[in-house]
């Protein structure tokens, strides 16, 4: 052991020693009858309920060594390329999520920069079209965009005053969002028949088709002892479950998806809603490779591995105990997507180059047939003041038209090089050049759609 | 440092409000503060734990194995902190040129006087470095040196491989030590100890 890890050692058991006595507990009432006990299951008793948190160690740990870097010195940001009209091409109208303005910080803690309404948005000028408050007693979790510019389902979470913040295992609510700018009522909410989704299930991701008709959401048992995931299509019309695939008990289902995020980025309708796409990463105790896998509707069978197959596939770069660099790759689930057509796989990526200090803030496309023809769509390289500055930059893919050659990207900067001034930027990359987009609603970024 | 581990009880005997409620007072405080070293919020730490306890305790009749409920406790807290930390990064990252420490992004909260005179300026400085450390760093640094676990239970905490661990442990004590100055631990951490 050395003189820094002993620091570690004393300054966290330090930390932990001013906490002297927590609160008493407090408890519901009792709930109703429980069905009976299961026996005692076969495999690792953890791996039901906490395969989702290992969805989320492998896609954070993945997207943030990539920003893994130290010593950067101050550098320039390269600026973006001259606009390009893109109105034609990206939808007119998004839906955010944002945290309420004012809403008072102090003890509620978590609470006081939770996303709660819905912001309606203009894409290209930044106006407002209609905020929509969440049922009383809940807060808006994530959104979902059909292709019509005009359709969005949300779902919505429990979230009482003075209560701990939601996250994955809250039960979902599921609301179509009509909206009809220029319209006296823009915006009009209504509750699906879609059946609540239980507490007993971690909620992954959901994405709407283009057509609006079909909900596909993404949930994991988290009671059960084996990870037991599950692709479910839902009618929005009419809430009946119309397909569902679910891994085989024993499949170790280590990383699709963002827990959490709600977003549909690892989640695509494809060949006109005839076909889901999925993206996976495939842990290994050597290596991982992150994988995009395609299911028809009209499939046979209820097995989400067997009655899949694999489009694309691409090698996880980051070595073990080393700093990842080299050429942009894609590397998160969350930022990976086989676009609308089928025909290419689009991601956001990032490296650190330690020769001259900058990080490489990029988006890729590569055909889904030939993943190692990809191409950059756009890329930027930014010099930060310190390590800690460095690892705060980060690209974010947010929309994908059916070609894959038009995206809504998201990236972060900083201000004069500093790491106590972080930047966003939204905009549209097109034939190699990045558009400016007015900004989103403050802090909503991730969960946003179009 | 806390021990988490499973005592043996008879939980047969009792109801899941019972044992629920022994679990929270054997472990609770222990949790908090492995949510404290992760969040640097007591508060917030409470509430995770909080969280974490009610979880247990809607689920408790379905629960496939009770004996399992104290690695699912500290799962959860991890989980909590995980969320925690996630909201408090993504609040303010748009608002353009936002002064960081309001945005979430300037490590540790303010603190208590108390904890602030209790706790000295070097271990204030290593506190910091490790706040500023992504979660999964911080989780692996916390699990490693805090609670003291080994390589193997805390790939089984953190659901990852041991190969992961190692990483995130390396490249944590390593951008510790590059945040305060120091020089480079020759060793990989935990050899030699």
């Amino acid at each position: 052991m050395n003189t820094l890890e002993d620091q570690i050692k004393a300054a966290t058991r330090a930390e932990a020693s001013t906490l002297r006595e927590v609160r008493p507990l407090r408890l519901p009432p009792a709930p109703a009858a429980a069905p009976a006990r299961r026996p005692a299951p076969r495999g690792p008793r953890w791996r039901g309920w906490a395969a989702p948190l290992a969805a989320a160690a492998v896609v954070v740990a993945l997207a943030v060594s990539l920003m893994l870097v130290k010593g950067l010195s101050n550098g320039r940001v390269v600026p973006p390329a001259a606009a390009q009209s893109t109105s034609a091409v990206v939808p007119t109208y998004y839906v955010a999520l944002a945290a309420e303005p004012g809403r008072p910080a102090g003890p509620e803690g978590a609470q006081a920069n939770r996303p709660d309404q819905l912001v309606v948005g203009d894409t290209f000028t930044g106006r407002r079209v209609a905020t929509i408050e969440p049922p009383a007693g809940t807060s808006f979790y994530g959104v979902t965009a059909a292709a019509d510019d005009r359709t969005f389902v949300v779902d919505a979470v429990p979230d009482p005053v003075g209560a701990p913040a939601p996250n994955v295992f809250s039960t979902r609510t599921f609301y179509l969002l009509r909206i009809s700018p220029g319209a006296s009522v823009p915006a009009q909410l209504t509750r699906l028949p879609i059946p609540v989704l239980s507490s007993d299930l971690s909620h992954l991701a959901m994405a709407l088709s283009g057509s609006g008709r079909e909900l596909a959401v993404v949930v994991q048992d988290q009671v059960k002892a084996t990870a037991t995931a599950s692709l479910r299509i839902y009618s929005v019309a009419s809430g009946k479950l119309l397909r569902s695939w679910s891994t085989a008990d024993g499949v170790d289902f280590s990383g699709p998806f963002i827990p959490g995020s709600d977003g549909n980025n690892g989640l695509s309708w494809v060949d006109d809603d005839r076909t889901m796409a999925f993206t996976v990463v495939s842990t290994g105790r050597q290596a991982a490779s992150l994988a995009v896998r395609v299911v028809r509707m009209n499939a046979s069978g209820t097995d989400l591995f067997r009655d899949s197959s694999l489009v694309w596939r691409d090698q996880l770069s980051a070595p073990a105990n080393d700093v990842p660099s080299g050429p942009l790759n894609c590397e998160a689930v969350g930022n990976t997507t086989l676009v609308a057509s089928g025909q290419a796989v689009v991601c956001a990526a990032s490296s650190y180059s330690e020769r001259d200090d900058r990080v490489t803030l990029g988006w890729l496309s590569s055909p889904a047939t030939t993943p190692s023809v990809g191409h950059t769509l756009y890329q930027v390289s930014i010099g930060a003041s310190s390590w800690l500055a460095a690892t705060r930059l980060q690209s974010d893919l947010l929309w994908a038209e059916p070609s894959g050659r038009t995206v809504v990207v998201f990236w972060t900067s900083l201000a004069g090089g500093s790491a106590a001034h972080l930047v966003g930027h939204v905009g549209v990359v097109s034939g190699g050049r990045f558009t400016s987009l007015p900004s989103l609603p403050g802090g909503a970024y991730v969960n946003v759609a179009w | 440092v806390d021990q988490l581990e499973t005592q043996d009880t008879d939980v047969g005997r009792l109801t899941g409000e019972q044992h629920v409620t022994a679990l929270y007072q054997a472990h609770a405080l222990s949790l908090a503060r492995l949510a404290l070293v992760m969040l640097g919020d007591a508060g917030l730490a409470e509430d995770v734990v909080q969280e974490a306890f009610l979880g247990l305790y809607r689920r408790w009749d379905r629960l496939a194995d009770p004996a399992a409920a104290q690695a699912y406790l500290r799962t959860s807290v991890l989980n909590g902190c995980r969320t925690a930390l996630r909201r408090r990064a993504r609040h303010g990252l748009l608002s353009d040129g936002a002064d960081a420490h309001e945005a979430g992004f300037a490590g540790p909260p303010l603190e208590s006087a108390e904890a602030t005179v209790t706790r000295g300026e070097e271990h204030r400085a290593v506190l910091a470095a490790i706040r500023r450390l992504p979660t999964r760093q911080r989780e692996a640094l916390v699990l490693r040196y805090y609670l003291d676990l080994t390589e193997d239970q805390t790939a089984e905490a953190m659901q990852v491989s041991r190969g992961t661990v190692k990483s995130a442990t390396s490249r944590a004590v390593a951008a510790v030590g590059r945040m305060l100055g120091a020089p480079a631990s020759k060793n990989r951490p935990g050899e030699g100890s």
